[in-house]
């Protein structure tokens, strides 16, 4: 991170835009200050700045249509954090989609908002190098070959977040949406495809489970794979997952047609729920041991 | 991952920090048993530091959900990071608990 980080305020209420400006400048930040959204627009025109802080609710220009503006038109690497008294769900979303790095609520500690900014902005700077070369990619795609050692001495989680994050370089709510599908889906090959595990042994706590994981005899299990490959088209934003674990399948067909509540299923079928709430598109083949997730961004 | 749990009279304050994944969703699992054991009314979760959440992370929440309710008890989401908040709306969590930002 640089040594004195170029801020840009926009609050309407000059006060509390004073003091924001008097104690991070105290922490050695360079600030400016716009007090409407049009005057944050001319200095971001003018000046480069590493990050914005800007209060969602403004005459004229809003904070929301500030960050869309600065995303599409000014610079989208900038992180804006978003000050906001309330928001609906559909603000938030929309925020969100646009971009935003983060929210601060009303009232604020100002040790808080140091903390966010702090955070963005060393965030910012470890995607700086990859930034160029993402701009030109079209199309993407990754695989990974799972066996069950790799259960035992890999952190696959890390593994496959680490890639998400280069392979669609989106916002982290979209990041965090496709890890929760691959994990989902990898675990639930894992259960089926290679261990064939019986439901008195999946509902085990995880103590339990892991105790019973390493009596397993690794050797009869060796030979069984988990296939995954992940596709990304940029232009289309759409991306696809494909998992195949070569086992016998699961009744997937009557787990699916259950349309409840989260809270009204059993231990078994809860992931396979929430695969649906997540996925625009889910098929399945080989009696359930290959899955085809489609997920528009 | 960080998990840090106070209690307060019958409330019970969590905060998770970090990353929630399928292999240390079992801590959350443990600290969401304390809770259960303890007197406590009212689960107070701190997600505003919480990068990502893994479906093992959900699942846990929502036994402990369900668990809890059985109890009188009650979650509310009192801080969530961008990303939790919409997650947890997407898949209908608000419908469950109050999801605050």
């Amino acid at each position: 991170m640089k040594n004195n980080p170029k801020l840009l305020l926009v609050d309407d209420n000059q006060e509390l835009l004073e003091l924001i400006k008097d104690f991070l400048v105290v922490e050695k930040y360079e600030v400016k200050t716009a007090r409407s959204g049009g005057a944050a627009l001319r200095f971001l025109s003018n000046e480069n700045f590493d990050l914005v802080v800007s209060d969602i609710e403004m005459p004229g220009i809003s904070g929301l249509e500030l960050l869309k503006r600065i995303k599409t038109t000014i610079n989208s690497d900038i992180p804006v954090i978003l000050i906001t008294g309330h928001l609906s769900n559909e603000n938030v979303s929309e925020a969100i989609k646009l971009g935003v790095s983060d929210f601060v609520g009303k009232p604020f500690d100002s040790f808080y908002l140091l903390k966010q900014i702090e955070y963005q902005l060393r965030k910012n700077d470890r995607s700086k190098p990859f930034r160029h070369s993402f701009k030109s990619i079209t199309k993407k795609s990754v695989s990974f070959e799972f066996d069950l050692e790799d259960f035992f001495s890999e952190n696959i989680s890390t593994l496959i977040m680490i890639h998400i994050e280069h392979l669609v370089h989106m916002n982290p709510s979209i990041t965090n949406m496709i890890v929760m599908i691959l994990e989902e889906l990898i675990e639930n090959a894992f259960i089926h495809g290679i261990l064939d595990l019986p439901n008195e042994v999946r509902a085990m706590n995880h103590y339990q489970y892991m105790k019973y994981l390493q009596r397993i005899d690794k050797l009869k299990y060796q030979h069984r794979k988990i296939n995954v490959d992940i596709f990304y088209e940029k232009k289309q934003r759409i991306i696809t997952i494909e998992v195949d674990d070569h086992g016998k399948g699961f009744d997937y067909e009557s787990l699916l047609k259950v349309e409840k509540s989260l809270i009204d299923f059993a231990e078994t079928g809860r992931g396979l729920q929430i695969m649906k709430m997540l996925c625009d598109d889910m098929k399945f083949s080989n009696k359930g041991s290959k899955v085809l997730i489609t997920k528009k961004l | 991952m960080e998990i840090s749990l106070n209690f307060e009279a019958n409330v019970a304050k969590m905060k998770i920090e970090g990353s929630m994944t399928s292999e240390n969703a079992h801590i959350f699992q443990d600290k969401l048993k304390e809770v259960l054991d303890s007197d406590s009314k009212l689960l107070e979760l701190d997600f505003s530091a919480c990068r990502n959440i893994s479906s093992s992370g959900i699942g846990k929440l929502l036994i402990f959900y369900k668990e809890f309710l059985n109890k009188d008890g009650e979650i509310e989401i009192v801080k969530s990071s961008p990303s939790i908040y919409e997650l947890f709306m997407t898949i209908k969590l608000n419908q469950l608990f109050t999801i605050n930002l």
